[in-house]
This record gives structure tokens, sequence and C-alpha cells, in this order.
């Protein structure tokens, strides 16, 4: 009988769920149980301090669709994920491209002086380039100005692409880490695929194309999804460079949830909304990185 | 299996040291003194900060039996606050708050009523009254529930005092002595002078208004709205019982006055594009005349250090609206150059808290006005205490004061914070900022009174402050 139990206990399904026992009530505890709190919070009106909340059906995603608030951040976020990830990808390539050229010199220097704004925390980047920005003491217009070029006035609402001057700052900040991630796929490579390329007359351009590109397809499609969660998400860069009230052209997801949740400056506290909202956007963000995983297809490439 | 045990019982040990650990720190490193948490709207390093600091060293001095733990979360401090309320665990016995904090809190039921702990005796140092007479009343009515606020779901706030004011911010306008002084300038008493005023400044090549953006750009509007149209009768167009903001006159009179400013090209070059806190040094280094902005601005621009041979801060109350034709209508009174705008920031004595007694006591001790002095002389503030000596840097703002015929208290945030949130700040944004251009590459006033009467229409039907969710 002894034995019996013994097995049962440690030979069969019992061990692996008294393994899993802690590691599974920790997710319950912190992962699972917060998703669904989160999704009740979202369907009630609830100030975020009261003990209780009223259930409120779906009133707040409801009211989600008809915010014109709401709309344009997620628009703005939309632009701030695609211009960003062009940017991004872009210099990113071309960075680790030329730092994994065999006849580029003076490598590790490059390569750290293009990793060092990742040091930077997200609010230093952010109260750094509202100092470059500056309409008359910024170093960017004092360039211009020093060329014989007018000021510009890079943080004005009412140019189209004031977005772009917070895409700028995120390309400069975060272009060293997608750089580092592909330069460790290129480096991954064999070299005697290049080898083989070189013998048979493949230009720069060709090599690229038909090798690299097709053998980091893995590494791309994990710098591609990390960008997608972390740039759907942006925050801190956004608030700390065009807040600290931040005008409806830059207004982002994340901050507008952050104004309407626990707003004490603005005696506003809608954690209902704010919490469907965050939920509109872990929802948009799976379905963006599905469907990248779809568009990618089997992403393990082998040798 | 033993193992197991072993492991749980350690992590279910950890769990409790970590809940314990504090509370235990606290009486190993301050023995025999019963610990006050203060948390503070204040940051480190703030001048304000420093003025507590000095203040809490005072009181643990006089009152040894306490030791004050200030936790300096800074503006966001009812959100890190809120966890704490929540679950009960670690509350803070006074909290310092800004704008409308008190009134969660007292709405949710974590403030305590001050009602009583205000007929109490003040500080020994101001003997001979109680702790209510260290206040001027129209502050303190600024922080009493009616009973009648209804609280999702099922509560009433009962009717009370909640917060006492722990200090004073006035918004006027700031400007530049030197610049006055050389081109032998008079103080404006009315729009039209203002008008003039920076006219001459424009001309002499200084630029008469110094703006970020629209970070200060709605106190315009807030000034003069309130000073034109009246504080109750903008709450009641708000709420749709009184005159539409695109049909009564004093609205686009105010609005127009605003409108002027652009026309003329009165704010700094660049103003568009940015960014606070640029135009509040580019003022101090003499580049701008007048800056829109609370008294705030005297501790924000301490560290600036500006030369005094082009920089000397002044301050003047809002001129009297002179220029714009109200229609007929009467404005309320046209202008008031006699009536000060009063924002407070409150101090609030949390029911979750542990050391009730200390925290009335260092009420009591803040409530002084030495107390109160210190403030003013270290953190800049405007003392919130009946009789206590303002900033000499604010000598002209007390003025104001002293002279005051009506003190503004009622921000629309008190009263309507979603109408501010969602439909006036984005549209007076476009109206300011001319994110949506029209005639001269702005919006017309008639354009935004328009949609401003429309949006708020809306927001009535849909159930006003309530209805939003």
């Amino acid at each position: 009988m002894r034995a019996d139990l013994k097995t049962r206990l440690y030979g069969g399904k019992g061990m692996a769920f008294l393994l899993l026992a802690p590691a599974l009530t920790l997710f319950l505890l912190f992962q699972a149980w917060p998703c669904l709190d989160a999704f009740w919070v979202s369907l009630c009106s609830w100030t975020g301090f009261s003990p209780e909340a009223r259930f409120v059906g779906a009133e707040n995603y409801v009211n989600l669709a008809h915010d014109e608030r709401f709309l344009r951040s997620v628009w703005n976020t939309v632009v701030f994920v695609f211009l960003g990830g062009v940017g991004h990808f872009l210099f990113a390539f071309l960075f680790a491209f030329a730092l994994s050229h065999p006849r580029f010199k003076g490598k590790k220097f490059f390569q750290t002086m293009i990793f060092f704004p990742a040091f930077i925390s997200v609010a230093g980047v952010g109260i750094l380039w509202a100092c470059l920005y500056e309409s008359k003491e910024g170093l960017l217009n004092q360039l211009l100005n020093a060329v014989g070029f007018d000021s510009v006035t890079w943080l004005d609402t009412k140019n189209t692409l004031a977005l772009g001057a917070i895409v700028i700052a995120s390309v400069w900040a975060g272009v060293g880490s997608q750089m580092i991630v592909l330069l460790a796929g290129i480096k991954r490579i064999p070299p005697t695929y290049y080898e083989a390329a070189r013998i048979d007359g493949a230009s720069e351009w060709q090599t690229f194309r038909m090798i690299t590109l097709p053998l980091l397809k893995d590494v791309i499609y994990v710098a591609l999804a990390l960008w997608l969660v972390g740039g759907l998400q942006v925050f801190g860069l956004v608030q700390a460079l065009a807040g600290p009230t931040i005008p409806l052209e830059f207004e982002t997801v994340s901050t507008y949830q952050y104004a309407i949740s626990f707003n004490a400056r603005d005696n506003i506290y809608m954690m209902g909304r704010g919490t469907a909202m965050a939920l509109v956007l872990a929802g948009i963000i799976v379905m963006v990185v599905g469907g990248l995983r779809l568009f990618f297809g089997k992403r393990e490439v082998e040798y | 299996m033993r193992a197991f045990t072993i492991l749980s019982a350690l992590v279910a040990g950890c769990f409790l040291l970590t809940f314990t650990l504090d509370v235990s720190q606290r009486k190993l490193t301050y023995p025999n003194k019963e610990t006050i948490i203060y948390a503070s709207m204040w940051a480190p390093s703030e001048p304000m900060q420093q003025a507590y600091r000095e203040l809490f060293d005072e009181f643990e001095k006089e009152y040894p039996q306490y030791h004050v733990e200030a936790r300096w979360d800074g503006r966001w401090v009812l959100p890190a606050v809120r966890p704490r309320l929540l679950t009960g665990s670690d509350v803070p016995d006074l909290l310092a708050g800004e704008g409308e904090s008190w009134r969660i809190l007292a709405e949710e039921g974590y403030a305590l009523q001050l009602d009583d702990v205000l007929k109490t005796a003040a500080h020994p140092d101001d003997a001979g009254q109680n702790l209510r007479a260290a206040y001027p009343e129209a502050f303190l009515e600024r922080f009493k529930l009616d009973g009648t606020t209804p609280v999702a779901p099922r509560k009433t706030a009962a009717a009370g005092l909640y917060a006492v004011p722990s200090g004073v911010y006035t918004t006027c306008i700031f400007y530049n002595k030197r610049h006055y002084a050389k081109l032998g300038l008079k103080l404006p008493k009315t729009w039209s002078e203002f008008l003039d005023n920076c006219e001459k400044l424009k001309q002499a090549g200084f630029a008469p208004i110094a703006a970020d953006r629209d970070v200060y750009a709605g106190m315009w509007s807030d000034f003069l709205l309130r000073r034109a149209v009246g504080e109750d009768t903008l709450k009641d167009t708000i709420e749709g019982k009184g005159p539409a903001f695109d049909v009564d006159p004093r609205y686009r009179a105010v609005f127009q006055a605003i409108r002027d400013l652009h026309k003329a090209d009165y704010h700094m070059h660049g103003w568009e594009g940015s960014k606070w806190p640029a135009a509040q040094r580019r003022w101090t280094q003499g580049e701008a005349t007048h800056l829109i902005c609370g008294s705030w601005i005297v501790r924000e621009t301490l560290n600036y250090n500006p030369s005094s041979d082009v920089f000397e801060m002044g301050a003047f109350p809002v001129p009297a609206l002179d220029t714009v034709d109200f229609g007929g209508a009467k404005a309320e009174p046209l202008g008031d150059p006699h009536g000060v705008d009063a924002g407070l920031t409150s101090h609030i004595i949390l029911k979750g808290g542990r050391c009730r007694t200390g925290a009335i006591e260092l009420l009591r001790f803040m409530s002084r006005r030495k107390s109160a002095e210190v403030l003013a002389k270290v953190g800049k503030d405007i003392p919130a205490v009946t009789g206590a000596k303002f900033p000499v840097e604010l000598e002209e703002v007390r003025e104001s004061f002293q002279s005051a015929t009506t003190i503004y208290v009622k921000d629309v945030g008190t009263y309507a914070p979603k109408w501010a949130k969602f439909i006036w700040g984005d549209l007076y944004h476009d109206f300011f900022m001319a994110s949506e251009p029209g005639e001269n590459g702005y919006m017309s006033v008639d354009e935004f009174l328009k949609k401003l009467q429309a949006k708020s229409k809306a927001y009535q039907d849909a159930g006003g402050e309530e209805g939003i969710q």
C-alpha cells in the first residue's frame, strides 16, 4: 500500500504536479489572477480607491470606441511603432552590416558608441532630447542656425510629424540594442557561406539579400516582436519628452491610460476605463505579434 | 517531501518577515518613540521638502516621544499611497496633497473628519486661540463636504471638514521689473494698458510674453473667465443650467482677449515648440517680460541665479477687461482687478494610520505662524496660516491678497474634472495652439465657442460628471 502510494506520488503525474506546484502557484497568484481581475475591473466603474466597484458591463469598452482621444492615441501609437520600427531596423541593419564587415576598422569603438544610449534611462533620454529640441538654445537649432537655416520648432503640435521628434529620440536610444541582436545573428552565420558567395562573384548587396537576410529570419522575428511589444507600450519617453501635460498630438495609449486611471493632478480616477484600455492594448499586442509569427512562419533556421 | 516542507516553511517565513520587517526596523532604530508616517507631495531636494525637513527636526526636538518618518513621494503621492490604503497596511498618518487629493480620500472614507480636532487649542506658540482660528475661514470652506456627495457605490460621505490648508499658491502675471524700469512702464490696471505695455516691449525688442507650448496657457482662460463671467455662472454653463458658451457675449469677450495676444504676436519666439521649463529660464535671462504662472515660480527659479542686471521678479493681478465688447451683458465684475486666485495644498489625517495622536500634534505644530514662516522663507510658499509673513519675493502678491475683494478658489477641476479633461482640454489646445487652423491661421473664437457648446451639451446629455465612467 505504502509502496503503491509512493509510486503514485513520485512515479506518475503526482510528482510532476508536485514539482510544478511552486511555479504554478506563483503563476496563478501573480499572473493569471491579476489578468482575470483586470478583466473584471474593466467591466466596472471604479475609482481605484474604494474596496468596492460598480459593475457596468461593457460600458467602458463602448465608451472607448467613442472616445476621440483614445482613438487618436491608438493612431499615434501605431504611427510611432511603424516609423520607429522603420528607423530602428534601417539603422540597426546598416550598423550591424557595417560592423560585421571584415574590413571595418574600430568595430569595438563604434559598437560601444552606438550601444551607449541604451545605458541611459528612458526619462534621461526624454529630458536630453527635450533640451536638444529646445526652440532657441537647443543644440539642433543652434546647428541649423550655424549653417544658415532658420530654427525649427520641433515639438510644435502644428507640425504633422511632431510625433516624429519622439520617434527620432526613440531610434537614437534603441538602435544600439537592435544592432547588438542583429550583430549576434550575423556572427552566427558560417563565414564559408560568404566565401562561397564571393567566389561565385556575388556583390555585397546580393550577399546581404541572399545569405544574411534569409539566415537572420529567426533573429529578425525576435527583434521585431520585442520592438512591437515595447513600442506599442511606449510611455516613459513620451512622458519625459512631451509631458508633463501631454497634448493630443503626442498621446499614446499608455500615457492616456495612465492619465485617466489615477490622475490626482486632474482629479480623475477612472480605473475601469483605464483598465479596459490596457486590455485593448494587450489584445492589439497579442494580435500583432501573432500576425508577425504567422508572417514569419517556421522560425528555426538550419545551417 | 521533507525538503519540500522545509522549503515551504522558509518561503512562508520570508513572506512574514517582509510584512513585519519595516515595523520592527522602526522600533529598533527609534526605541521609546512613536513613528508618525508623513506622506508628502514634495520630492527630495525641492525647497519645500527642505523646509518641511527643517520643521520635522524642530518638531522632534519639541516632542521627543515622536519620530517623523517622511516619505517624499512627490506629486504622485496619491497613487503611491493607494495600495497601502486598499490593503490597510502601513497607512500614513498624515498626507500632504495638492489640488483635490483630499476630496477622493474624504469621499472614499479614508480621511478623518477634522471638525472636532479644529476645536482644540492651537499650539502654545499661538496660545489663546483654537486650531481653527489659525486658518482663514475662506480656505477651510474649500475642504468641506456637504454630506450629499454620492460615493459609488451605495455610500455618502458625511458632512464636515476633511483637510486643512498647508500652503497657498496664487496665479497672476509675473513680470521683469528691469524691463518695466528701462521703458518707464506703469503696472497695467486694464487689459488695454496691458496690451499697450506689450506693444512697447515688442518695439523695444523684448518678447512681451514668455510661454512654453500650452503648459500655462490655460491660465489665461482661468483668470479671465472667473473674473468676467463669474465662477458660479461658469459652473452653471458647464452643467447646462447657465448661459450657453456660444450665446453669452462674456465668453466671446474672454476668448477674443486671448486671441488678441496671438494676433499681435506677443509670445516669445518658438513658444509653440517650447517645452517647460525653457520659457521660465529664458524669462529669467531677460528675453521676455511677462510670464503667466503660479506663485510656485519663485521656488522653481531659485536655482537659476538670474543676473540682477537683467532680471528682477515682480507680479501684478489680472487687469480688467476693458477692450472687449460684452454686448450689453454685465461682467461680474469687469475683470475684477481686486480678485485673487488661491489654489490650496492640504494636510489630511488618514484614518488607517497608527499614530493619530502624533499626527494631530504634528498638524498643530505646523499650524503655528512660525512653522508657516519657515515654509515661506525656505520653501517660498504663501502661508496658509493667518498672520504669517509672506516670502520676500512675493511682496507685491501679498499686497494683492491684503486688498482682495474676492478670493477665487473654485477651479473647474474641483467641480467638473471630467469636463475639463475630456471636453475642454483638447479643444482649448486646438484654439490656443492653432492645431486646427481657421482664420489667420487660428480657429476663430466663434468656431471655438460653437464647438465648446456642442461638446458640453453632449457631456450634459451623457449625465455630466457622474455619467462619464
